[in-house]
């Protein structure tokens, strides 16, 4: 288990670095194999290179009409976590490709034009696409996912530029700390991040996609709606498990939340 | 296309009834939802295709992996810093579960007023699936 801290002050970073070496023991201790500096170098960029290819695909969905729905996006944000690594690079690299082609051509994932929604919260592990079905399918088109099946998990890379061990678990920890969950007090780098991924993705409003009994992002929900109202971004907490009861409750308010982004003619895009 | 894994899902222990009940729940889901939509890249197919290959592909190729000597670790979380464990050999698997069906399952150790997502990855530790 590792310890990962509450706050970001210094002493929580030395504690968090001190985890960080831990686990390299841990690791190496199972395997019997000492991980070298030139080693941690190639997976650093192995790594580096899967997050970079995710942000590639992320940003098609900054266009007008963007070429991959919502869904597909979560779904290539799902996979990431439990493929091969090399396959999944190389299976992203196809997609990108596709993807351009669909920009030149013309060709968008949805049939027509909707609001342009961020989906900030929890993250939804693959099976779970729930609230973003039914949110797509009441007429969202959603550009942008902060969640640890989203930008939190791909946004920060690791600086590739230390050439010794310690340079290099430094900056390991370093990126890791940059993490914006929820248990973390004061949390104030999320909603900047978040205010600056609406003028990014350029979304009309915000869902706020919350897993039951996650009370940390339940809770920041607020604070977050506080920064949104001063730039005239209007937003929802839509707070559900993984059953399926509550599809319809869920879709009367995604529905009547989809027309009131459009009716805020105030909004930006 | 499942036949060809039950030798290995038998191997793992896994309960092979509940486990065809689980793939069938997926496969249903993610027709109704991701597959009903139009105009879709192509591209999209491996991604599909990952839905089943984590319950079968991939857990052969870790087995193989396991069976030379090579180590793997299952995770929680992004904190995990994966570079770390990729740089020892070691193969960093995160398994935060994310489907619907398997969540009750957990009810034999877990209370119901926690997290849908430890109740749906302990729902398929205690079912066998």
């Amino acid at each position: 288990m590792l310890e990962v801290p509450q706050r970001k002050s210094e002493p929580d970073q030395e504690l968090w670095l001190k985890e960080v070496y831990r686990f390299k023991e841990m690791v190496e201790n199972l395997s019997g194999v000492t991980i070298t500096p030139e080693k941690l170098k190639e997976k650093v960029k192995l790594v580096n290179k899967k997050r970079t290819l995710m942000q590639k695909i992320n940003e098609f969905r900054k266009l007008d009409n963007p070429p991959i729905s919502g869904l597909d996006a979560l779904l290539v944000a799902q996979v990431s976590l439990n493929q091969d690594i090399e396959v999944f690079n190389t299976k992203c690299e196809e997609l990108i490709e596709e993807l351009q082609q669909r920009v030149n051509e013309g060709i968008s994932a949805y049939e027509k034009s909707g609001p342009r929604i961020l989906f900030a919260g929890t993250p939804s592990p693959l099976g779970n696409a729930k609230v973003h079905y039914v949110a797509e399918a009441s007429g969202m088109q959603i550009v942008a996912d902060e969640s640890c099946t989203g930008l939190r998990y791909f946004r920060d890379l690791v600086d590739e530029t230390p050439e010794d061990m310690d340079g290099m678990i430094r900056a390991i920890a370093d990126r890791y700390m940059k993490i914006d969950c929820s248990c973390f007090s004061p949390n104030t780098e999320r909603i900047e991040n978040i205010v600056e991924a609406v003028k990014e993705y350029r979304a009309d409003g915000v869902v706020h996609n919350i897993l039951q009994f996650c009370h940390g992002f339940n809770v920041e929900a607020k604070a977050i709606d506080m920064a949104l109202e001063k730039i005239n971004i209007p937003s929802m907490k839509i707070i559900s498990d993984y059953s399926d009861e509550d599809i319809e409750q869920i879709r009367v308010r995604t529905e009547s939340f989809a027309e009131i982004v459009a009716t805020n003619e105030a909004a930006p895009s | 296309m499942s036949k060809d894994f039950r030798q290995l899902w038998t191997d793992l222990g896994v309960n092979l009834e509940l486990h065809d009940q689980l793939m069938a729940n997926t496969a249903k889901l993610h027709e109704r939802t991701h597959l009903s939509q139009k105009n879709r890249p192509r591209s999209m197919e491996y991604f599909d295709h990952s839905l089943h290959a984590s319950h079968a592909e991939r857990v052969a190729e870790i087995k193989e992996y396991r069976d030379q000597g090579g180590k793997s670790i299952g995770t929680f979380c992004i904190y995990v810093p994966d570079e770390i464990a990729y740089a020892a050999d070691v193969l960093p698997i995160p398994l935060c579960g994310g489907s619907g069906w398997s969540v009750n399952y957990a009810d034999k150790m877990f209370p119901r007023d926690i997290c849908p997502l430890v109740r749906s990855t302990f729902g398929m530790a205690l079912s066998g699936t």
